[in-house]
């Protein structure tokens, strides 16, 4: 059965291997050139955002097309009156496609640490570039193990979806929008509290290296003797009117720290440290892998009750 | 395995896509080492009904039995005695002939590659073309081979003769008696060439509008009905346990097909038929029909016309237009 299920779905692999190959030449041609010079960095955050789709695509089209192809000329029918029963014929297949999308998405996770690090400028410069620091999102997402996680959890979509909608074709252009539903959800409200988070208090507002070097995730002025908020009040709230008043008339750093002083706030920054990123990669790992588990669920009880 | 009573049994057997019935009511018993033929028009349900026996389509209703196991049994040993060729002739379009041949191979214990590469030679179709290629009829064939070299116990094939040249068919009826003899398989064809099957088939079973209207041994079947032809006023001497199956009238002559006793299906049919259905209206001229006429009668009805018990007869009496 190996044979056969590395043989059904040849072509999504050899597509998905060349594709990958392109990326990977590409990649590495950008990272020699830009790497050889400090001045040709001249990547942002956003370039680097692009690569953020390559795991969903990567496993949306191995995954979508696996139980739905078969639907197409109907050699579901073939392949479920040989002396195979059905769920073992699935676990092969599921197998060949989860280890093939896992791999292919390892190998180019490990390309785009060496990539991310010779394309990146120091945080402090603060030049708007892609800074390459890998606890902030950008690099993140790109880099350490969970975009091995972002694969499985797009590849088990694309075989559930495929196993209730019979299309590949649709299986593959409903998954693009629920993948990255499923993303930025876990990216936005999820992995801020997966760790709990440090603080820095400055009463000038002026971040730390360990913040530059982190994840910053709220910053804003509370009252002295607290690192968030007064209950019931966001990061954004307003300090009393007396602190304004003072730092209209403040000419230096020192004076807006006396300001601060006066009405008895400070500034903190609360932030994930970059001492916080494997952490942080193996539970958010651990999540979409553990979606992809239910996932994949779906796609068995799918196929097991597809009549045709 | 110890060999089952019956090779397929069903029981109510019923497939619903919806709110409309595919298949409904069907209940017929194949005794082992039979050729059964399904005949009945596109649309009947042949294809339903083969699809729920060899495990790919659920039932909406009734009961199976097939090979004694019931149904939607998923092991090895079950799948590996039943072969089935769709009407569709799935096949892997991007593969060539023998990574077809190598598929079977890897996915049945009982695989007979010999016999599978000797018939696609006899065929000339060759191990290096590629499915996609290949002309309908060829498809057809390495659908039909994929089928046979599993060397299963029962054969469910849906028009295994379409697309198939009479020469191929020809050889087809010939390695379906020969798989009968050699491995004592049961064989249950669908097919609209009713002529090719009173050659090979030795049981019958018709079904129209969703549901079994007759089944049984061919010899009863023959024997237990018979052709009625005379003039269209005249009343037709439908004899007492008899009834009406078909009746059309052209001008002046009416051609009746009638039949003996009950052989509805589900109901063992009569050990003998009754002699000679003793008809002895000088007006009627009596004529055995061949079992493209019989099939033809059933076809002609709609199920709440069909004679259910005597004494209905007079309803199927009443003339029906000829195409």
């Amino acid at each position: 059965m190996t044979w056969v299920a590395w043989r059904v779905q040849r072509p999504q692999i050899l597509a998905a291997l060349g594709a990958v190959a392109m990326l990977a030449v590409w990649l590495t041609a950008t990272g020699l050139v830009t790497g050889h010079s400090p001045a040709w960095k001249y990547w942002t955050d956003g370039d680097v955002g692009l690569l953020y789709a390559l795991p969903g695509l990567l496993g949306l089209a191995l995954g979508a097309p696996l139980v739905a192809g078969e639907a197409g000329h109907r050699t579901q029918r073939l392949a479920w009156t040989q002396s195979i029963p059905r769920t073992r014929w699935l676990a092969f297949k599921l197998l060949m496609g989860g280890l093939v999308a896992a791999g292919l998405s390892a190998a180019l996770t490990a390309l785009l640490e060496w990539w991310t690090k010779v394309v990146s400028i120091a945080a402090s410069t603060n030049s708007g570039g892609f800074s390459g620091v890998r606890i902030q999102p950008a690099a993140f997402d790109v880099t350490g193990i969970v975009a091995v996680g972002y694969t499985l959890f797009a590849f088990a979509l694309g075989t559930a979806l495929g196993g209730v909608i019979r299309r590949p074709g649709w299986a593959f252009a409903l998954g693009i929008p629920v993948f990255a539903a499923g993303r930025l959800l876990v990216e936005d409200w999820w992995r801020p509290h997966l760790v709990g988070p440090a603080s820095y208090a400055s009463l000038t507002g002026i971040p730390s290296k360990a913040v530059w070097n982190g994840w910053l995730l709220n910053s804003g002025l509370v009252p002295a003797g607290r690192t968030s908020p007064v209950p019931g009040q966001t990061w954004q709230a307003s300090p009393p009117a007396s602190y304004y008043t003072c730092t209209n008339h403040a000419r230096s750093m020192a004076a807006d720290a006396h300001c601060a002083a006066l009405a008895h706030v400070h500034y903190v920054m609360q932030f994930q440290p970059a001492s916080h990123y494997w952490a942080l990669q193996g539970a958010e790992t651990a999540i979409f892998a553990g979606i992809a588990v239910l996932l994949l669920g779906v796609t068995v009880i799918a196929v097991r009750k597809w009549s045709s | 395995m110890s060999t089952p009573a019956a090779a397929v049994e069903t029981l109510g057997l019923g497939k619903r896509y919806g709110h409309a019935w595919a298949l409904q009511d069907c209940s017929f018993r194949l005794p082992p080492g039979r050729i059964a033929g399904l005949v009945g028009p596109n649309g009947a349900g042949k294809s339903t009904l083969l699809r729920m026996l060899a495990g790919i389509s659920t039932p909406s209703a009734g009961e199976m039995s097939v090979l004694g196991w019931p149904a939607g049994t998923q092991s090895t040993e079950t799948l590996a005695c039943i072969g089935y060729l769709d009407q569709d002739r799935p096949l892997y379009r991007g593969f060539r002939v023998s990574e077809m041949l190598r598929f079977g191979r890897e996915l049945n214990p009982r695989w007979d590659d010999t016999r599978a590469r000797r018939h696609l030679d006899d065929l000339a179709i060759s191990p290096r073309s590629r499915i996609g290629r290949l002309s309908g009829g060829q498809q057809a064939q390495v659908a039909l081979t994929m089928c046979l070299a599993k060397r299963p116990e029962l054969l469910l094939l849906d028009e295994p003769v379409a697309a198939l040249d009479p020469l191929a068919r020809d050889d087809l009826m010939h390695i379906l008696l020969q798989s009968v003899v050699d491995d004592g398989a049961t064989v249950l064809l669908s097919s609209h060439a009713v002529a090719d099957l009173a050659t090979v088939c030795d049981y019958v079973i018709i079904l129209s509008a969703s549901r079994v209207q007759l089944a049984g041994d061919l010899d009863h079947v023959l024997a237990s009905h018979r052709m009625l032809l005379g003039p269209a006023a005249a009343a037709p001497p439908v004899p007492a346990d008899g009834a009406v199956v078909s009746s059309v009238t052209t001008g002046r002559q009416t051609t009746m097909i009638v039949r003996a006793g009950q052989l509805i299906a589900g109901q063992p049919a009569p050990a003998q038929p009754p002699a000679g259905l003793p008809i002895a209206d000088p007006a009627w001229e009596v004529v055995e029909p061949t079992l493209d006429e019989i099939v033809l009668a059933y076809l002609r009805h709609r199920p709440q016309d069909l004679p259910q018990r005597p004494g209905r007869w007079a309803r199927g009496a009443a003339p029906v237009e000829a195409r």
